[in-house]
């Protein structure tokens, strides 16, 4: 399956949610994810399927003043 | 007046600015470069809350802090500074952590501090006093800012959950501090004279490596406390 994460082609072995493409990714620390350019709130990571075509971004924000 | 003649706005606008009351969390790269703007642009009063003291460290980028300052609190020193800039500013110091009665004595926040811990804390200090907040957070060749009308518009905890991780906070050049204390500053302007912002329900983020502007929509999260 082919998507698209942060502007970037990215082939995924086989259909996940969003929950275990943070995961897959060990992605840490302060982020938000964006799928299709709607927000998907982190309640909803475990039950957001991501689909052939999908385009991801990751939002990451730091915390330093 | 005529010292904001060129601040080209009516007489109205400005009279609203100097009757303004706006609480600035943290005194160090973001909070010195919003003390500087919205002690250029008029507004009343100021109340600066910072328990940290000047080190010779924060003078890159730190400019309301001069070099005979080390030492001494930031709260005082930019205290000192308004005061040399625009004596008619009422200055308020708070050389402690912010606390939640201190947002009610102002009609907006704004975030300068430098964790997540506290700016966590803050979003819940301006939800609980019904009082807008600015938030912002810069690191590196990133920066981020969004306006929060509390219980109208997302919050932090709408956008980021419940987890407060820090992130790096190891450092960052004047340039880019002082761009996202300019646009928190912007956002604090627009809220006290419009009553509205750019960034509700919406996030800035820049990257400064190639200077890439996104605005990126968060709406209220059903499930966030707010």
């Amino acid at each position: 399956m082919h998507i698209k994460v942060n502007g970037k082609p990215v082939e995924l072995e086989y259909e996940m949610t969003v929950g275990e493409f943070v995961q897959d990714r060990a992605l840490k620390g302060m982020f938000a994810i964006e799928k299709n350019l709607k927000i998907i709130n982190k309640e909803d990571y475990s039950t957001e399927l991501l689909q052939e075509g999908d385009s991801i971004e990751i939002v990451g924000f730091v915390g330093g003043g | 007046m005529n010292r904001y003649l060129k601040n080209n706005l009516s007489k109205e606008i400005q009279e609203i600015l100097q009757s303004a009351k706006v609480l600035i969390c943290g005194c160090g790269g973001l909070g010195s470069g919003v003390i500087s703007n919205l002690a250029g642009l008029g507004i009343g009063t100021l109340g600066l809350c910072d328990f940290d003291k000047v080190e010779i460290t924060n003078l890159n980028r730190q400019f309301i802090h001069k070099y005979e300052n080390i030492g001494k609190f930031k709260t005082e020193s930019a205290r000192e500074w308004i005061k040399s800039y625009n004596p008619d500013i009422e200055v308020k110091t708070y050389a402690e952590p912010a606390k939640e009665w201190m947002f009610s004595e102002y009609d907006i926040a704004v975030d300068c501090t430098d964790n997540f811990k506290i700016k966590f804390q803050l979003n819940d200090f301006a939800l609980n006093t019904d009082k807008p907040l600015v938030h912002a957070g810069v690191q590196g060749e990133q920066g981020q800012v969004m306006s929060i009308i509390p219980h109208q518009t997302s919050c932090l905890r709408c956008v980021l959950g419940d987890n407060s991780e820090e992130t790096e906070n190891s450092g960052v050049i004047s340039p880019v501090v002082n761009t996202i204390a300019a646009i928190e500053s912007l956002e604090v302007f627009k809220l006290i004279a419009n009553k509205e912002a750019a960034l509700l329900n919406k996030v800035l983020f820049i990257n400064f490596k190639n200077y890439s502007f996104k605005t990126i929509d968060f709406s209220k999260n059903p499930h966030c406390i707010c």
